[in-house]
Order: structure tokens, then C-alpha cells, then sequence
């Protein structure tokens, strides 16, 4: 057998593979994974929960069927972490918060459920910010995680945890949720690829919900291979994407800081001689924020609406001013920013004229430092939610998928930039394969 | 104003640290477009269809 370790590190379709020929176990994998968070999460605080006992009894069953011959696919066996928002049958789901800190679901979310069923092995349930309402992850009650990655960046949010997990080696990939950024962002300051996919391809049924409508569920790894094998039990790759056309929008470059748009032109002249790039502006930005922000306020609010009446003082300082601004939104204005929803994807589909994606940066700056409040963007001082969320939101309006990856290596001072790539619905594997053929190895 | 309206809807009594990210927030989504008059609402419902089809005096 090969050192565990050195498998591992080359992610989960070289574990997969070497699972497949009897020269790694479920088992022996699954453990370095446990001892790695056993011996980091003290600092880290990546998980709020850890599941060793049944992780060990998964794996011990993925050995079984390794031995047998009788795998159940490539995640079988394969150490995954959870979001503390997705519901496990006996495991407590907390969604970060003390209102939910006793909740003990009876069932598996869907999306567990399929993982499970595909053999994948759980360990534990993600930190995350409370109530997947911020970009920090910075939990008053499950404490501040930590990037492993990148120890004087803040962890990014809401599913900091996840990404710390994987960046940590605790896990090989992990699934968040995004309802404006959520899985990009701590994807991004990690140094992780992460993938919001189409709105409903991973089904949000039984996942704690920050905006029903808004919500996306998706996977965080090493790479994009990683991806392409965490939304494979909900979409086979069907190998027909040649895309060769993608469109730049050069408005939402203005809002990016300097060094921000010097690493993209740099990449966007690396890329240049494998893509056609085009340059395009996001229609209505203005509108469609507001739109975005009207849905995001009112369903958060709706859900929250009996502990906002009835315990205000449970949920956390930093969330409680949104629910409180949600729930003075009228139906009128619900109403309005849905039916706005709808006309300005037409127009965001006119925009594109053919081209199959679109590309920037997936944050306007350097990953921020810990502790930090805010960040300086062409000499502005932008709070730190506003300014992590500025590129992020028009997928969650849309509803496209939208992928986060390293767009070159980081450098000495501090993690790598990413950049984003939002795709037509249902063009996820087309994405990972454009991204892959821009991407360099660090 | 808006802490009366907190204060009857919630009967909480929002501080003014709170008020004010409210305030912050209610005044961003003034950019969304609520138009005044549709032709047509978006539910799809037609009041003139649904009077034509009701028998006299009676409802949709």
C-alpha cells in the first residue's frame, strides 16, 4: 500500500482509482481524514459536529465492497463533509445557530441521502455563519473558522467550514450551500475550486433555507475533476461541450481594485489564444441587486417570522437588522422583484448573443485578512459582506451555474485570485471542461 | 417610523444600531422597478375573463 497521505492529496478520482485497483482502503482513508480533523478542528473549528463512529462503520462497508469488487461508483468510499444546514437522520442540524442547536432530523436530506447511496462517506457536519447569513463564518456559538489554506485570510462564508475541511485535508470535498456566494466565496479565499450549480439540480429539500428561491446546493474540492464527481449522481456528463465563445463583462470589472484587474488581464491574455472573449455588459445591475436583495430580505424573514416574534434574542446580533428589514417588505414588493426576475434573465440570455458563458473575477479583491471589516476598492472603504457579494449575486438571481477556480498560483503574499464562470442551466460539466483548459497547476 | 412599524409588526423594539442597517437596506432595494399598472398581472388571472364566464349575480 502507498502512503495514505500522498494519495489523498491528489483528490478523489486518484483515490477512487486506487481504490478501485486494492492499493488503498475506504478505511485506512477515511481514518487519516478523522485523525487530520481530530487533530486541527481545535483550531480550525471546521466542524460542528464530527461523525467518526458511523464514518468508520461507512467506511468499513466501502472496504467490503471494495474487496468484492462490488463498488457502488467512484465516490464510494470516498471521506465527504456536510454543511451544517443539510439534515442527517440522528445527527443534529444546527444551521449555526442556537434556535436550531437540539434539532435532530429523522431523515437525510436528498442530497445525502443520494451520497450515501453512492457509497460516499460522511464525517461530520460543517461550521458554517449563522444561519448561512454572512461571508466570514465568523459563528458566535461554534466559534471562528479557521482557513487552513491560508491562515491569515478569513475562511469566506457561509460555508466556511466546508471549505476549511477540504483546504484542511479533513475531508476530500465537501458540499455547501450559496445563496450569494456562499460556496464561491470560502471556495475562492481557500484556494478550493467550488461549483453553485443550476438552481434545483441538487435538490434543497430538507436543507435549512436562507431564501427558498435564491438557494443553491453544491460541492467544494481539490479540482475540477473533484466537481465533475460530486454532481455526478445528479447529472451524467454528457461529453458534447466545445465551447470556444465566452463574454467578459467589462462593467463589473470598474468595481474590482487594481490588482484584482491586473491578475485577470493577465489571465484573460494566458487564455486568449484558447477562447474567443468577448465583451459584454450585465443588463439593469442596479435593478436586479435590488431585486435580488427584495428576495434574499422577504423569504429569509418568512422563515425566520415565529422566532423573530417569539425570541428575537436568540438569533444572532449581526443577522437580526436583515430579518428585521425582510419582514417590512410588503407582498407588492416581493411580487415586483420576482416578476423582474424573470424578464431580466431574458435580457441577461440577450446579453450573452451566443456566447456560452461569462467570466470576472470572483471577488472584487484580495481575500481579506482576518478580522477584517471591510475592504479597500479604489480607495473606498466597502463593508466586507457588500463587497464579497458584489459579483456573486447575478447567479443566484439567474439561477445559472456559476464555478469559482484558482486563475493562477498563489503568490507569496497570500492566496491565489479566482475567477468566476457562469454558464447557460444545466451546463456544469461544459464548465468544468472550459475550466479546466484555462486553468494552471499551482 | 420604521421601529413603530418593527414594534407592530414583530412587537419588537429594534435599537438604533439595528435601525439604522435597516434603514441601510430598505433604502437599496429603492432601485427595483414596482410598476403602477400591468395589463396583465403575472398570475395569469384575468378579471374580465372570469366576469364574462360567472352566471348573473353570480362569482367567480
Amino acid at each position: 500500500m502507498t502512503d495514505v497521505g500522498e494519495f489523498a492529496s491528489q483528490g478523489i478520482a486518484a483515490v477512487s482509482a486506487a481504490i478501485d485497483e486494492g492499493r488503498l482502503l475506504p478505511s485506512a482513508l477515511t481514518e487519516r481524514c478523522l485523525s487530520l480533523a481530530e487533530r486541527q478542528d481545535g483550531r480550525v473549528r471546521a466542524f460542528i459536529t464530527r461523525m467518526p463512529e458511523s464514518a468508520r462503520a461507512e467506511a468499513m462497508a466501502a472496504d467490503e465492497r471494495a474487496r468484492t469488487g462490488r463498488r457502488l461508483g467512484p465516490l464510494d468510499g470516498i471521506p465527504l463533509a456536510v454543511k451544517d444546514v443539510l439534515a442527517t437522520a440522528g445527527v443534529r442540524t444546527t444551521a449555526g445557530s442556537r434556535v436550531l442547536a437540539d434539532f435532530v432530523p429523522e431523515d437525510d436530506c436528498p442530497v445525502v441521502r443520494r451520497l450515501r447511496e453512492v457509497g460516499a462517506v460522511i464525517v461530520g457536519k460543517t461550521n458554517m455563519h449563522e444561519f448561512a447569513y454572512g461571508v466570514t463564518s465568523d459563528n458566535p456559538y461554534y466559534g471562528a473558522v479557521a482557513n487552513p489554506a491560508y491562515p491569515d485570510r478569513i475562511a469566506g462564508g457561509s460555508s466556511g467550514g466546508s471549505a476549511a475541511a477540504v483546504a484542511g485535508g479533513m475531508a476530500l470535498g465537501a458540499i455547501g450551500t450559496d445563496t450569494g456566494g456562499s460556496i464561491r466565496i470560502p471556495a475562492a479565499v481557500c484556494g478550493l475550486w467550488g461549483l453553485k450549480p443550476t438552481h434545483g439540480l441538487l435538490p434543497a429539500e430538507g436543507v435549512i433555507p436562507q431564501a427558498w428561491s435564491l438557494d443553491h446546493v453544491g460541492p467544494m474540492a481539490r479540482s475540477p475533476e473533484d466537481l465533475r464527481l460530486m454532481i455526478a449522481p445528479w447529472l451524467q456528463d454528457s461529453g458534447a461541450h466545445d465551447s470556444k465563445v465566452l463574454a467578459v463583462p467589462a462593467d463589473l470589472l470598474d468595481s474590482a481594485d487594481a490588482d484584482t484587474r491586473r491578475a485577470f488581464d493577465r489571465f484573460v491574455r494566458r487564455i486568449a489564444p484558447v477562447v474567443t472573449l468577448r465583451e459584454i455588459s450585465l443588463p439593469d445591475r442596479a435593478a436586479a441587486h435590488a431585486a435580488w436583495l427584495t428576495i434574499l430580505l422577504a423569504e429569509s424573514a418568512a422563515y425566520h417570522a415565529a422566532t423573530l416574534r417569539q425570541a428575537p434574542g436568540t438569533i444572532g446580533a449581526d443577522i437580526r437588522p436583515f430579518l428585521l428589514a425582510g419582514s417590512l417588505i410588503g407582498a407588492e414588493r416581493y411580487l415586483a422583484a420576482q416578476r423582474f426576475r424573470g424578464e431580466w434573465v431574458r435580457r441577461l440570455r440577450d446579453a450573452l448573443d451566443g456566447a456560452d458563458g461569462f467570466l470576472h473575477p470572483t471577488l472584487p479583491g484580495a481575500p481579506p485578512q482576518q478580522g477584517a471589516s471591510g475592504m479597500r476598492i479604489n480607495g473606498q472603504m466597502v463593508p466586507l459582506r457588500e463587497a464579497l457579494v458584489r459579483f456573486q449575486w447575478p447567479a443566484n438571481l439567474s439561477g445559472w451555474p456559476a464555478l469559482s477556480f484558482p486563475m493562477e498560483p498563489a503568490g507569496k503574499d497570500g492566496p491565489p485570485f479566482s475567477v468566476m464562470l457562469t454558464g447557460r442551466p444545466l451546463s456544469e460539466h461544459g464548465l468544468l471542461t472550459i475550466a479546466r483548459r484555462l486553468a494552471v497547476e499551482d | 417610523m420604521i421601529a413603530s412599524e418593527i414594534g407592530a409588526r414583530l412587537g419588537y423594539t429594534a435599537t438604533e444600531e439595528e435601525l439604522a442597517v435597516v434603514a441601510e437596506l430598505l433604502d437599496a432595494l429603492s432601485a427595483l422597478p414596482v410598476p403602477e399598472h400591468e395589463s396583465k398581472p403575472a398570475t395569469g388571472y384575468d378579471p374580465v375573463a372570469a366576469i364574462r364566464r360567472a352566471p348573473a349575480g353570480g362569482h367567480d
